[in-house]
């Protein structure tokens, strides 16, 4: 495990999760390798983590999980977006960007 | 999707689960072989990258709805499991949590019943007892004149009503039945607020004298003598050869205050016109909104019109008002709170025994939690695990208790009344007893069970498994324990030392010359028949003077004499309060007079009795109603009326006339230590006669064999004649201490629990001790340290503990007599002798139970102890 990589902001698994998921139906394996790439290698998802978050968004009905076989001809557990999950999706991404906004602010103000 | 369906789809939930997390990593391993890994090494890395799979699933499982419920049963399945391994264990602390929860529920049911919630009369506390004595005496009975006047005058209250209690015979039939009944006005049933339940009250008209042939009677009466018959009412019943009208029944749920059972009849308007006779239990209900001291000054104003009008009799004299729960609570409540008090010390004791226990075993279980913590179960989990099994342990001590409750709760039942809390025969073992035995229980389990339970899932992984099965609770779990060790052994002396003094009052009483000869004496008391048979002084005479000889001649007999009130505990019948007036003392009677109880005796009395006179002389033959009135007092008589000078002499009136002081008795005890020993005056029954007896006859064999014979020659004389009641001295006079017995049993029980608990705690606190510190044991052992130094060692540790405990205990016990010093008989609260007394025995026993860790201690193996580390 990579324990030098950036650790995550608190809360933002999930909205990490549900952005990936946006962009298609997608099993949890992929959905690690997808973020790690999309990060270029900087956010790398713990496992431990990864699957509970999955499974708590699944139970707050953002996500709909689907059985079907992978790209390697297995089955796998594919989890895709509700409407409730994009319009959460919308709100954790304005709220995201307000956040590290008002950050930006403060750390420019205090050069 | 519900919960249930969640639920039970859960094996199916925990395969997807297993299938995702399997796909991941083989997903994983395909991707490493891709990138060139060998298949083997390609596994490993995917496992070690995943980390702990059980632990990625336990969170999972966590996420999901319905979980709190599967894991709770899991958690339930698995203590029972835990707790069937330790039964030993698990036996003490179900025992120890029952008898606590037990006792506790018990007494607060009892005061739940009697103060909280009382469930007999309505609006107890809207009924005031109205009593009168002079301003500087304690107030007594009313005289029934007064009594009249104030109904008539009174503003203040909604009605008040008179009663008298009274003996009546059932007679037409072939055995005559002595019933217990009560005179009552004819507002009496509105204002105790008791409807009949067949028939009516009484009406205003039958208060008038010739008018009042009229009874209610109860419902167990009812039930006993017409067997429930539904047209009972109309019927005519005849009551010592006179006609009563039955007009009433009242309902089975009326719980009847005082000693009434049988019935009650009107009390006609001219019974006792004499304004000194004060006979009368007066009562009454405030109107709403009236406040008692709104009433207090309309009697007060009232009596000193009386008082105006009848100076002899009312001059300085005072109206006492108090709500009747308080008067109750007078003598009981307060004892009721002490007791809980104690129940809830021993409560404290048990939770801090059973906190001691779970902490004890959860350090035993340090290695069994690092394997869990490792294997993925996370802090919160392990600590609902260690609370779920405190609470199936309370819950079962708590059920448990409730059973114990259920017993304590049907014996108080049935003392209760014995004791005059007739209210307390309606207490029922019902859901609530049961629900608040539970929710103590479960309080208990949450409360107690936290601190080891966190303490517990405070593990250190690397030096819970590294330390073999050695494990550290650390410091702040040792420090807790010796604090509850502490705790338990305070509050233990508080509840020794209670009982010490009750047992050492006790003890006192019944070594206490109680003024006659109890053993070898029996007793039979009658009421004469009513009407004319009986009815002049000089038929009253011949009876008494005829049954006496009768009885005097059976060969068994030695010697027999009659009373007209057996001062005996519960079982005399109250012998009236009077005002004596002494000769060249007239003016001072009415403010100040001590009350006395007057009594007529035959002229043996006192010898069938083995009282024991003083001075002057017993009456004799000479005595006759034309002889010059005399009669007999006890020292506290004596005492009261005559300090600093010779009573014999002197002549005294309580209402019959003058009558001249021919002897002085010694006081006999009345059998209630809280309350003083009182005046008393003896007139002979040959120049008063009387209707009420008790003959008591002394024997050299068993009494006991005595009374049938005694009933035969009662009815040898007159063959209706019943007799209500036949008992041994002995049997009058244990009944009479069974109120100081049963106040020094629930005690004396607690603290005997207490003993013992805080004897386990001790030893369990100091077996662990010894278990922690088997190194430095064996250290010392093999560096020369004698068995003794370790013993030493161990007993220091424990002494400190018990010394601390022992001195707190002593400053609350110090604090907590003054609370019983009221029931106490010759005996201070701060008797120095018992609570040393308790204060060594307890610390012996404490020896012991630190002797078998302090020996273990002492036999440690240094090798063996060593190479454990």
């Amino acid at each position: 495990m990579a324990t030098d990589k950036s650790d995550l902001l608190q809360g933002t698994l999930d909205l990490l999760i549900l952005k990936v998921v946006a962009l298609g139906p997608i099993h949890g394996y992929a959905i690690s390798q997808r973020i790690r790439e999309m990060s270029r290698e900087v956010l790398q998802v713990q496992q431990g983590s990864l699957y509970p978050a999955l499974h708590r968004l699944e139970e707050k009905k953002w996500l709909k999980a689907e059985w079907g076989a992978a790209a390697s001809g297995r089955e796998a557990k594919f989890y895709a977006l509700t409407t409730a999950g994009r319009k959460q999706l919308e709100a954790e991404e304005a709220s995201y960007e307000r956040l590290t906004g008002a950050i930006r602010l403060v750390l420019r103000a205090a050069n | 999707m519900s919960r249930f369906r969640i639920f039970f789809r859960r094996r199916e939930a925990e395969r997807e689960l297993d299938r995702e997390i399997q796909h991941h990593l083989e997903a994983r391993i395909a991707d490493l072989i891709a990138a060139g890994r060998e298949p083997e090494a390609a596994r490993r890395e995917a496992l070690v990258e995943f980390g702990g799979v059980e632990r990625a699933k336990e969170g999972c499982r966590d996420e999901r709805s319905g979980q709190w419920l599967e894991m709770a049963l899991q958690d339930v399945r698995y203590a029972l499991r835990r707790l069937r391994r330790e039964p030993g264990l698990s036996a003490t602390i179900l025992v120890t949590l029952a008898l606590g929860i037990g006792g506790f529920t018990t007494i607060f049911s009892t005061l739940d019943g009697l103060v909280l919630h009382p469930r007999d009369l309505p609006a107890l506390n809207e009924i005031v007892t109205l009593r009168e004595g002079p301003a500087r005496a304690a107030p007594g009975r009313v005289s029934f004149a007064a009594f009249l006047e104030w109904r008539e005058a009174t503003r203040t209250f909604d009605g008040l009503a008179a009663s008298a209690l009274d003996g009546f015979i059932l007679t037409g039939t072939d055995n005559p039945v002595p019933l217990v009944g009560m005179h009552v006005t004819a507002n009496y049933f509105d204002v105790v607020g008791i409807k009949p339940m067949l028939g009516r009250g009484f009406r205003p008209e039958e208060e008038r004298p010739g008018n009042d042939r009229v009874v209610v009677i109860s419902y167990p009466a009812w039930q006993r003598l017409f067997n429930g018959a539904p047209d009972v009412v109309g019927r005519t019943i005849e009551m010592s050869f006179l006609p009563y009208t039955i007009i009433g029944v009242t309902p089975e749920s009326l719980a009847p205050s005082d000693q009434v059972r049988d019935l009650w009849t009107p009390l006609p308007t001219d019974w006792w016109p004499n304004r000194t006779n004060r006979f009368s239990d007066v009562f009454g209900r405030l109107k709403p909104g009236v406040t008692l001291a709104q009433a207090q000054a309309e009697m007060d104003a009232l009596e000193n019109a009386v008082a105006a009008k009848f100076p002899d009799a009312h001059a300085g004299w005072k109206v006492n008002l108090t709500p009747r729960r308080e008067l109750l609570a007078q003598r009981w409540v307060a004892w009721l709170w002490t007791l809980l008090g104690a129940a809830a010390c021993l409560l404290l004791i048990a939770c801090a025994n059973v906190a001691n226990l779970l902490m004890a075993r959860a350090t035993a279980r340090q290695r069994e939690m690092a394997v869990r913590a490792a294997l993925g179960a996370s802090r919160a989990r392990l600590v609902r695990q260690l609370l779920t099994e405190s609470l199936l342990l309370s819950l079962a001590g708590g059920a448990a208790g409730a059973v114990i409750a259920a017993g304590g709760v049907a014996s108080v039942r049935h003392l209760a009344p014995i004791f005059g809390f007739e209210q307390l025969s309606a207490l029922k073992v019902g859901v609530q007893v049961l629900g608040f035995a539970l929710l103590v229980g479960v309080i208990t389990g949450v409360v107690f069970g936290v601190a080891p339970a966190w303490l517990a899932a405070q593990v250190d992984l690397r030096t819970a498994m590294s330390a073999g099965t050695r494990g550290s609770a650390g410091a702040g779990g040792t420090r807790l324990r010796r604090a509850l060790v502490v705790a338990e052994v305070a509050l233990a002396l508080v509840l020794l030392s209670g009982a010490g003094l009750l047992t050492q009052s006790f003890v006192r009483l019944m070594r206490a010359d109680p003024g006659f000869v109890a053993d070898h004496a029996i007793a039979i008391m009658f009421d004469m028949l009513k009407g004319d048979r009986y009815e002049t002084p000089a038929r009253q005479m011949a009876f008494m003077d005829g049954l006496l000889a009768k009885i005097g001649a059976l060969p068994e007999v030695q010697t027999v004499g009659a009373t007209s009130h057996l001062m005996l505990g519960g079982l005399h019948r109250r012998a009236f309060d009077y005002a004596v007036k002494v000769e060249g003392r007239e003016a001072v009677v009415a403010d100040a007079a001590p009350r006395t109880a007057r009594s007529t005796i035959s002229p043996d009395y006192f010898r069938a009795m083995g009282m024991r006179l003083v001075r002057g002389r017993t009456f004799d033959a000479h005595d006759t109603e034309t002889a010059p009135r005399v009669t007999i007092v006890n020292e506290t008589f004596a005492r009261q009326n005559f300090p600093g000078e010779d009573p014999l002499g002197r002549r005294v009136d309580s209402n019959l006339g003058w009558a001249e002081i021919v002897g002085i008795v010694a006081d006999s005890a009345p059998g209630e230590t809280d309350r003083p020993m009182f005046a008393q005056m003896f007139d002979p029954h040959t120049q008063r006669g009387g209707k009420t007896w008790v003959v008591v006859a002394r024997t050299r064999g068993d009494p006991a064999l005595l009374g049938a014979a005694l009933v035969r020659q009662v009815r040898a004389m007159d063959k209706d004649q019943p007799v209500y009641a036949v008992t041994t001295l002995d049997q009058a006079v244990s009944y009479s201490y069974a109120l100081q017995r049963f106040a020094m049993v629930l005690p004396g029980l607690f603290s005997v629990v207490a003993l013992i608990l805080a004897a386990v705690g001790l030893y369990g606190v100091m077996a662990y001790m010894v278990s922690q510190r088997r190194v430095e044991i064996g250290i010392r052992i093999a560096l020369g340290g004698q068995m003794r130094d370790i013993i030493r060692l161990v007993m220091g540790e424990a002494g400190r503990l018990v010394g601390l405990g022992l001195a707190l205990g002593l400053v609350v016990a110090l604090g907590a007599g003054r609370l019983i010093e009221s029931r106490l008989f010759q005996t201070s609260a701060y008797d120095p002798g018992t609570l040393a007394g308790i204060a060594l025995f307890f610390s012996a026993v404490a020896a012991l139970a630190c002797w078998l860790p302090a020996r273990r201690a002492s036999r440690i193996d240094p090798i063996v102890a060593l190479r454990s580390e």
